[in-house]
């Protein structure tokens, strides 16, 4: 199974500007998140990558992106609101039928495997297991609101888990009843890492969804949930972490997170201490240095 | 025990051994042969006498501590509890009489059952077997045995998948719950949120499934559970135009972060704020409301006691300053209909906030049968969230149409698996129109008649026998079980076939047969009198019976030939009026009868979204807006949210000509008036009542302000702590029969042949536990069938009197103490009875009434905390705790210490204790009166209306006359449920003493015998007592003077109790009121009077108090030996 397509879609009303959210990343170099992920891409192998953006801001992006990138990076414009499935539909067949990694362009990952990136982990399960593979993160049942979810069974001794149900954002009631899987903590449930390997059939599928349902914006997971009915799905549980910089504190989060796995983890965690040491205590004391002032 | 019991061999020993019957016991409960495994208790006990049956529950207790099968262990506990209650106390007569050692009951009233019986076991070890310590310890292995079933339901609707992550959910930061968009999409700044409207249908149990839908039940044997359960549209006959699902649940959003509840039909609104005050469930009547929030998820059962405000938790399920209103209506259908009205309203909202959040797939329209079931689930933990019981069928107005409902075997990997052989919750067979064609549907419509009889009673007692009965597998309940099950094919087949003259003849059968043998109380006078009048004026058009829920009285089915059920509708709601208006004063009625029209509902729960893109506009139940618009329009407008000050614009709109509201103009202009005439009418008529019922305002006055300062209430009840209270000692006490000679009987069969005796029944209290306090005359109820009719327990006394004035060939004269509350009703039942073979019955009206107050907030809080009883199971003290909580506020608003007449006038009245009763005998003449006509009468049986064995013995009579004291006390040895004094030495003088005023609430464990209150009276030393004598009974004026003189010698106790206030459709609330009594007892006090005292048997003494002990009376033989007491006609 070769892999070298990829494609990122930002062209989301909601995540328009974040693919220019600049962060320290965990080389020390300040960068947006569009680089960020396609450097993510690259270092699994991909050749070309395509990014659905938003209508106006190519320029914006190859200028987020760097020079250096310029050439491997397709921009595709969004036109409306057609949704996230024709992204994904307009950006795959631009690149043709064959296999692509697929990235949503509001998370960011951070590989827990010192020599792998996240992209690269999945990208090697699914050139071994010959099929379509989505990462996957153990997440607890407050965030169900965030994300979609996989349910199935697990191939005894691996992080791969056979998906027999996909549902968008369940509840935790629905989760209960359908989205247990052995070896997940209990009040836990495998969400999406929003990074997925995904096979050139998919494409007739959205394709067969969108049209079905003219004037519509059909769900991408429903997509997910037919690929699985029809063909061999994993998920995988790759070693690393997934944040969401669309959500609530979410680009701020993502920068600690990257500060603490990164070269300036030092500097991080001292400026935090030292943040947590001054902050005033309620009612007006004030505690520093282990000993009470005002007392 | 030396080996498991499924190993127990038998080879050695005879099989009918005691031994091996013994083992046996262990048998039957671990057997997997149905044979072995159904044979029942009495069976089993039959041959052992006391020695083997207190080995074989001593091998039946090590067993159940070491059993897995929670079934089994539980079957052992029935075992062990029957034991003590019914084959051990028959077989240890000439045991000493014991005692209830203290700390067990302190562990049972704890419910630390465990730790009770440990206590119980090892007084029955160290001091040997009594009545009392058997009974102790039969209460505390029922209870044991009670708690660990519902243990078991509850961890399995805590385990359901999907219910799970309610009860992990501890902070609302991690609530994983959002409204669905479309709910919080409005058309534009002046409009509305859309609102979500569920109507649900309620349901009817055609078979009756001889209760084998209680979770335990059908979890224990779920072949057995199986029933027939429609979905019904209900209309009130002659009220509404046509059937419609009566259950409606209204859910928006609004634009204040609260919850917002509203009962259209118990008329009640609550704005809740905090996550505490959603948990709080009996502070208000909305309770099942807040239940149903909590188990959709919406405030999920792990937050329970979380500090959250509703702002935070809605600020992340709706967005910041959104709150939720729901709003319920239940189309007036009465309280007791019997067809699961509250549990369906339950799912109903569930369904509704589970639509909103999303937990099931479609917001509107019907659900698909998974969602079904979660709601299902969720309406079970709803119900006991709320405290409320309920069958698994209960829900079925979810589901569509005609469903075989049936207990399913677990599963490996179900929750239950290994625990109970069933599941939770059963399986739903919706029957399509190729098993139940349309033909047999019509037929099903065109004969049967749903009514209301009016009765609402409480089948929480009868839930409990039959599980108790079920699960010790008794030989004639069993067989009745089996009965039941196998006529459910019958039902079911005739009801396809389109034949309901074979349906109603199979309900009735069922009704008649196996269901009332395994509880003969689901009947009653009221239901046969009804079937039976039917059979007479219909003949052979009428063709059956059903009996719907836990017990008749309330919602049943009356079957007719298609030809008459117009008319018969018609007949039958006047033939149910005029049924009721005769046996109203008898029978706890909590409204009048009604005939419904129903509609079988084929679509089950459904929902819908009005109010889309539409402005804001007035959506909500009329009735809803008559409620709010008081407390709206007394708002100053700009206090108002701007979607409020919408809505009030919109309702005005709205009752203009055209308009939606404009039906309801009158109601909405009630709403804003106050209406006085009903009040006004009731206060003529209560100051009528007091002034015809010897009031007296001095006396009250007095009482009152002796209440308020302290002087008087419950804590000044009590003897001082310094006053000395010990056992009775041998020789304290005359032992029946031992010491009953034959010169006794002889003597005092002499004064019965010579007209020496009377009866003096005591009939003039309320039965306040008899029926909660809802004020009908016990001494009427006909509440169990003697000689094949149902007898009232005046009926009962006078059958004895009877019998004795036969066998003594001397008519003997009765009369029956009575009030304001009992004499007309139980002088009109005398003119009506057959009084042949009686010597003169007579009635002695009271001359005292006293008026209720308000109880002091202290009194109940000594009610409640220092003598408060038993603690409930842990969910039922939530209920309680608030409960309390409510009445406390109540008290307190109402004014402690007030007149109570917010109630009916006779509601407000209460007699004045029963001491008072021989003082009214002196004061009314009916005393002197006889005493003229028989002057030869020297002696009465004075005997409380419950107290149904007791009768002329003339034994008993000759020991009294053998005593030559005033007073001769009958008592019996204490039980467990014996509670509120006994027979004492107190600072060393013999003498009864009530609960109330032992000086210490534990000082009640040291006293072995118990007050059944029974007297045989000395007439002429009593009226030397008072300072009268025959003659001087004919000077009311001395009479009145020595009454009040000797009446100082007594003390006055402030009682608490419980008085029902009914409202709207069969609504009624239980509200706490204080009264004072003076009590016949403490005549034993009194130095100048002489009294002994005699223990009789417990069948003699026994008092029926509760509904809820008729079945235990019923199996330990009494009914039986009280048959055998009467002469009946």
């Amino acid at each position: 199974m070769k892999i070298e397509v990829g494609i990122v879609t930002a062209a989301g009303a909601r995540q328009a500007r974040l693919p220019f959210q600049r962060f320290i990343d965990l080389d020390g170099q300040e960068k947006s998140a569009l680089r960020i992920l396609a450097e993510e891409v690259f270092s699994a192998g991909i050749k070309t990558l395509y990014a659905v953006i938003g209508p106006g801001l190519t320029g914006e992006c190859q200028a987020a992106v760097g020079r250096d990138y310029a050439n491997r990076i397709v921009f595709v414009e969004q036109q409306g609101s057609a949704g996230y499935s024709a992204a994904v539909l307009q950006a795959a067949e631009l690149a043709g039928p064959q296999p692509f990694l697929h990235l949503v362009g509001d998370h960011l990952a951070i590989s827990a495997d010192p020599h792998r990136r996240c992209a690269q982990q999945l990208v090697e399960c699914a050139r071994i297991e010959k099929c379509a593979v989505s990462a996957v993160q153990a997440t607890r049942e407050g965030m169900l609101p965030y994300y979609g979810a996989v349910g199935g069974q697990r191939i005894p001794g691996t992080q791969l888990i056979e998906i027999d149900c996909i549902l968008e954002k369940p509840t935790p009631t629905q989760a209960e009843q359908q989205l247990q899987v052995p070896g997940v903590r209990t009040g836990s449930y495998l969400c999406f890492f929003g990074m997925h390997v995904l096979p050139p059939s998919l494409i007739s599928l959205l394709r067969e969804q969108i049209a079905q349902n003219p004037g519509d914006v059909p769900q991408f997971s429903d997509a997910l949930q037919e690929l699985a009915r029809r063909e061999r799905y994993l998920a995988m549980e790759v070693r690393g972490a997934r944040h969401d910089l669309g959500i609530r504190y979410g680009a701020w989060i993502t920068q600690l997170a990257l500060g603490f796995a990164g070269v300036d983890r030092e500097v991080v965690l001292s400026h935090l201490v030292e943040q947590l040491a001054n902050q005033p205590q309620p009612g007006g004391v004030e505690r520093r240095g282990g000993g009470v002032r005002g007392e | 025990m030396s080996r498991p019991p499924g190993e127990a061999s038998t080879e050695c020993r005879s099989a009918d051994s005691p031994l091996a019957t013994r083992w046996e016991l262990l048998r039957t409960i671990v057997a997997s042969d149905p044979a072995v495994r159904d044979r029942s208790l009495e069976e089993l006990c039959a041959g052992l006498d006391g020695p083997d049956l207190l080995a074989a529950a001593a091998e039946l207790d090590l067993f159940r501590r070491s059993a897995q099968n929670l079934y089994q262990r539980v079957r052992a506990l029935f075992f062990l509890a029957a034991i003590h209650r019914y084959h051990l106390p028959p077989r240890l007569e000439g045991e000493p009489v014991g005692l209830i050692p203290q700390g067990g009951f302190e562990n049972y009233a704890e419910r630390r059952f465990e730790e009770a019986i440990e206590v119980f076991l090892q007084t029955l070890r160290t001091r040997g077997p009594s009545e009392a310590v058997c009974s102790a310890l039969a209460a505390a292995y029922s209870e044991l045995a009670f708690t660990t079933l519902a243990g078991q339901v509850r961890r399995c609707v805590r385990s359901v998948p999907g219910n799970q992550w309610m009860f992990r959910m501890g902070h609302f930061l991690d609530h994983p719950l959002r409204f669905r968009r479309e709910l919080l999409q409005r058309s534009g700044d002046g409009s509305g949120f859309p609102v979500l409207v569920e109507q649900t249908p309620v349901r009817m149990d055609l078979t009756h499934s001889a209760w084998s839908d209680i979770f335990f039940l059908g979890m224990d044997y779920p072949e057995g559970a199986r029933v027939l359960n429609v979905s019904i549209d209900l209309g009130v006959f002659g009220r509404d135009p046509h059937p419609r699902p009566p259950i409606e649940v209204y859910l928006r959003v609004i634009d204040e972060p609260v919850l917002r509840l509203t009962s259209v039909d118990m008329k009640a609104q609550a704005v809740v704020r905090t996550v505490r005050e959603a948990f709080d469930f009996a502070a208000d009547y909305l309770g099942l409301i807040k239940a149903g929030v909590i188990a959709s998820g919406i405030i999920p059962p792990g937050l329970e006691g979380a500090h959250h405000t509703l702002a935070d938790v809605f600020g992340l399920l709706l967005g910041p300053g959104l709150g939720l209103e729901i709003v319920t209506k239940v189309n007036d259908i009465p309280k007791g209909s019997r067809l699961a009205v509250s549990t369906n309203l339950l799912a109903g909202i569930i369904t509704a906030c589970m639509r909103a959040t999303g937990q099931v797939t479609a917001l509107t329209g019907a659900l698909s049968e998974g969602d079904r079931r979660i709601v299902a689930a969720r309406a079970v933990l709803g119900e006991w969230q709320g405290g409320s019981g309920g069958g698994w069928q209960d829900s079925g107005g979810v589901w569509p149409g005609i469903k075989r409902i049936s207990g399913e075997l677990a599963q490996a990997g179900d929750p239950e698996f290994g625990v109970s052989r069933g599941r939770l919750l059963p399986r739903h067979h919706v029957f399509d129109t190729s098993e139940i064609p349309e033909r047999a549907r019509q037929a099903l419509r065109d004969s049967l008649i749903l009514v209301h009889g009016g009765m609402a009673q409480d089948v929480g007692p009868i839930l409990r026998m039959v599980t108790e009965k079920y699960l010790l597998r008794g030989t004639r309940e069993n067989a009745a079980r089996q009965e039941a099950i196998s006529l459910l094919a019958t039902i079911e087949q005739s009801l396809a076939a389109g034949d309901l003259k074979r349906l109603g003849e199979a309900t009735t059968r069922n009704f008649q047969g196996p269901l009332q043998a395994i509880i003969p109380w689901a009947s009653n006078h009221y239901t046969q009198t009804l079937i039976a009048r039917c059979e007479q004026e219909f003949g052979a058009q009428f063709w059956g019976f059903v009996m719907l829920g836990g017990m008749s009285g309330g919602g049943m089915g009356f079957v007719f030939d298609p030809a008459i059920r117009k008319a018969a509708q018609a007949r039958l709601q006047r033939l149910m009026t005029m049924v009721k208006q005769e046996l109203q004063d008898a029978f706890p009625f909590a409204m009048s009868p009604l005939v419904y029209d129903f509609e079988i509902n084929e679509r089950g729960t459904h929902a819908e979204l009005r109010g889309v893109g539409s402005g804001c506009r007035a959506v909500l139940p009329a009735e809803y807006y008559a409620l709010s618009l008081p407390d709206l329009v007394r708002t100053a407008t700009d206090q108002l949210s701007p979607l409020r000050r919408a809505e009030l614009q919109a309702v005005s709109t709205e009752i203009a000509p055209g308009g939606a509201l404009v039906g309801a103009r009158e109601l909405l202009l009630a709403s804003l008036l106050p209406q006085a005439a009903v009040t006004l009418a009731k206060e003529q008529s209560l100051p009528q009542l007091l002034h015809e019922n010897g009031f007296d305002s001095e006396l009250h006055e007095q009482i009152r302000s002796e209440l308020k300062s302290g002087r008087i209430g419950l804590a000044q009840n009590r003897l001082p702590i310094s006053v000395e209270i010990a056992d009775v000692e041998p020789g304290d006490v005359w032992q029946a029969p031992g010491e009953i000679t034959g010169e006794d009987r002889r003597r005092g069969e002499r004064a019965l042949a010579a007209g020496e005796v009377a009866v003096f029944t005591l009939a003039a209290g309320a039965g306040s536990r008899w029926t909660r306090g809802a004020g009908v005359v016990k001494a009427l109820h006909r509440f169990h069938r003697f000689q094949g009719r149902y007898r009232s327990f005046l009926e009962v006394h006078l059958a004895k009197t009877r019998r004795a004035s036969r066998l003594a060939d001397c008519p003997v004269p009765h009369m029956i103490a009575t009030s304001y509350l009992t004499e007309r009703p139980i002088h009109t039942a005398l003119q009506a009875a057959d009084l042949s073979g009686l010597g003169p019955v007579l009635t002695s009206p009271g001359q005292s009434v006293g008026l209720r107050m308000i109880p002091m907030v202290r009194d109940l809080r000594f009610a409640w905390e220092e003598t408060g009883g038993p603690l409930l199971d842990e969910q039922a003290e939530k209920m309680r705790a608030s409960l309390r909580g409510a009445l406390l506020g109540w008290a307190e608003a109402a004014g402690c210490g007030a007149d109570y007449t917010d109630n009916l006038p006779g509601q407000c009245l209460h007699p004045v204790g029963h001491w008072f009763e021989i003082p009214s005998l002196l004061r009314n003449g009916v005393l002197r009166r006889l005493l003229t006509q028989r002057p030869r009468l020297k002696h009465l049986l004075l005997h409380n209306i419950d107290t149904l064995g007791a009768d002329l013995d003339p034994g008993l009579l000759g020991l009294h006359l053998r005593g030559e004291s005033c007073l001769t006390f009958e008592v019996i040895p204490r039980r467990m449920e014996d509670r509120g004094g006994g027979l004492a030495r107190v600072d060393d003088r013999v003498r009864l003493i009530e609960g109330l005023a032992l000086p210490r609430e534990e000082d009640e464990f040291l006293l072995s015998y118990y007050n059944t209150l029974t007297t045989w009276i000395d007439i002429d030393r009593l009226l030397a007592v008072f300072g009268l004598d025959r003659e001087a009974l004919a000077n009311p004026s001395a009479v009145t003077a020595a009454i009040r003189r000797f009446s100082h010698h007594l003390p006055t106790y402030i009682t608490i109790k419980d008085v029902k206030r009914r409202w709207g459709h069969g609504q009624e609330d239980i509200l706490p009121v204080s009264q004072f009594e003076k009590l016949w007892g403490d005549m034993s006090a009194v130095p100048e009077v002489p009294c002994r005292f005699v223990a009789v048997a417990r069948q003699r003494g026994q008092q029926l108090k509760e509904q809820a002990q008729l079945d235990g009376w019923l199996r330990d033989g009494t009914a039986a030996w009280i048959e055998q007491l009467g002469d009946w006609t």
